[in-house]
């Protein structure tokens, strides 16, 4: 699907070819991502904001078609709700400096044992110096997060539920909207990691009604360093800045400033503007390629892999949720996952190895590290077939060490 | 045989396998022929810092006779430890300060290792140069 699209697709490595099976670390360009950044550096950079010579005044104008491109494909109501960030991680770090500020000693925050680190870490910090109490909802032995638990932890002190949407580990699929709609009946704000979900999952955040959103632009084919924070306006509004200087400022004086109207008073210094340009055209490929049809894809790929990787009885996958999307990882017994890993590299196969950023997950689910396969939906059933064979010589020289 | 020689050998081996899935085996292989690291020796002292992986490493000089001793939790580190333990375990002292080991730099094993790897690789080097020279 598409494959000629991504020329990185098309490298052989000693070469074979090469086969890029770690999506969910990040996903590779399509041509006219560096394409559409290369159009803006050659024909209109300049700074964005306040500049009044033409290139600022071009600039600009196609950061904020940008802003507004990504309000489109999440459903945004409207583009001060886009905050552009460097990325996933710096958009929870943004979001929980400042909500810092708003929270009282007593006050609770909930997060998951299925969270990637970026998304428990700043909240566990937030608490930590605010007084405030972080909890942690607990995950079933299947990988699913236990509802029961975390509906008898949602309470009139808890200010804010920080949940992924998609494990980045297991794949397990979380069914936010319930769970937004269980916390909204106790006021209690949500946020949404939607780094793993955007190719996964149809993302509309007025359909979700989730108070923030927040993704990273080299996940849905875009580049590194743009990311996106989405908040209600309401609750973007009700929030401090949480960093300062150039671009946020209304009126600044020696002992006190005032500060810039949505989204600006989010994105201090001169934001990622090329950044913004390449996640707006990655995301019209995702359109022109199809939501729906990239979904579909992904799905029926990772079932595929599942049914590969079940095949083999020294192999145990991880978990088994309700619903898996996008990736799925294993340990295979006496066997370290980086062992592993190396060979299937060196078999022409990228695949990841390690913690994955989410040790509370794997500690929860019995283990120290894992492999992961992470599939897009450039892939194809062919290469999964190979991995398959590359999996088989891989056991055969470590179980028969 | 002398350090050089022993490394040689190694490295003529090691280049004759072709790709690195058969060079990555042979290192599996030779992690299975490393003696076993008694576990009173597996201290927090014999980590070795900077390895990704887990390492510990265990040298002494007896009447200036290097003896090395060590163990990993990945078989392709243990597999280079192995060949190390080759080249230095019984070696001269002397010898080993007056030889350096460029026994992975002669293949492609160390193209293969990601930068904190390497770091790791080298801590372990420098390690025994460094009980080398203290004698």
């Amino acid at each position: 699907m598409r494959r000629d699209d991504f020329p990185i697709l098309n490298t052989a490595v000693d070469g074979k070819p090469y086969i890029y099976l770690d999506n969910a670390a990040t996903t590779q360009v399509p041509r006219c991502v560096p394409e559409a950044m290369e159009v803006h550096w050659f024909t209109c950079n300049g700074n964005v904001h306040r500049g009044i010579h033409t290139f600022s005044r071009q600039s600009t104008g196609v950061l904020e078609q940008a802003r507004d491109s990504v309000r489109g494909f999440i459903g945004a109501a409207c583009p001060e709700e886009i905050i552009f960030t460097s990325g996933t991680t710096d958009s929870i770090n943004k979001l929980a400096y400042a909500f810092r500020d708003t929270l009282q000693p007593g006050d609770e925050i909930i997060a998951t044992e299925m969270e990637h680190h970026s998304n428990l870490i700043p909240w566990q910090e937030a608490c930590k110096r605010s007084g405030a109490v972080f909890r942690v909802a607990p995950v079933l032995d299947s990988g699913d997060i236990d509802l029961e638990a975390l509906w008898k932890m949602l309470s009139k002190r808890t200010k804010l539920l920080a949940i992924t949407w998609v494990s980045n580990v297991t794949g397990a699929a979380n069914p936010v909207k319930q769970i937004i709609a269980r916390a909204h009946t106790r006021n209690i704000l949500v946020l949404i990691d939607a780094a793993q979900a955007m190719r996964h999952e149809l993302v509309d955040v007025c359909e979700l009604d989730c108070d923030f959103l927040v993704f990273s632009g080299h996940k849905v084919m875009g580049p590194t360093g743009i990311g996106v924070l989405y908040g209600k306006k309401e609750q973007l509004l009700s929030l401090p800045p949480p960093s300062f200087g150039g671009g946020m400022v209304d009126q600044v004086y020696s002992d006190t400033s005032t500060y810039n109207k949505l989204p600006f008073r989010f994105e201090a210094g001169t934001p990622n503007y090329i950044g913004a340009v390449g996640l707006a055209r990655a995301l019209c490929y995702l359109e022109q390629v199809g939501r729906r049809e990239i979904a579909d894809r992904e799905n029926m790929l990772l079932r595929y892999c599942e049914d590969a990787l079940q095949k083999h009885s020294e192999i145990q996958v991880l978990a088994d949720p309700k619903r898996r999307v996008g990736a799925i990882s294993f340990t295979v017994k006496g066997v370290h996952p980086t062992d592993a890993a190396m060979l299937l590299d060196s078999l022409g196969i990228a695949v990841r190895s390690g913690h994955h950023c989410a040790q509370p997950l794997l500690r929860r689910l019995g283990v120290n590290t894992a492999i992961r396969v992470s599939l897009a939906f450039y892939n194809t059933e062919q290469e999964i077939d190979k991995l398959d064979e590359a999996i088989r010589r891989m056991l055969a020289v470590l179980m028969g060490r | 045989m002398t350090i050089a020689g022993r490394q040689d050998a190694i490295v003529e081996t090691i280049n004759s396998l072709g790709d690195g899935f058969e060079q990555y085996s042979y290192l599996i292989f030779r992690a299975g022929q490393l003696p076993p690291m008694t576990s009173e020796y597996k201290t927090d002292e014999a980590l070795v810092a900077g390895c990704q992986s887990i390492v510990w490493l265990r040298l002494n000089v007896v009447d200036g006779i290097m003896n090395m001793q060590a163990d990993s939790d990945t078989l392709i580190i243990k597999g280079i430890l192995a060949i190390l333990a080759e080249i230095v375990d019984g070696c001269d002292a002397n010898e080993l300060i007056s030889t350096p080991i460029t026994v992975l730099e002669r293949t492609d094993l160390a193209a293969t290792f990601e930068s904190e790897r390497l770091t790791g690789i080298r801590s372990i080097l420098k390690s025994i140069r460094d009980r080398a020279n203290e004698g």
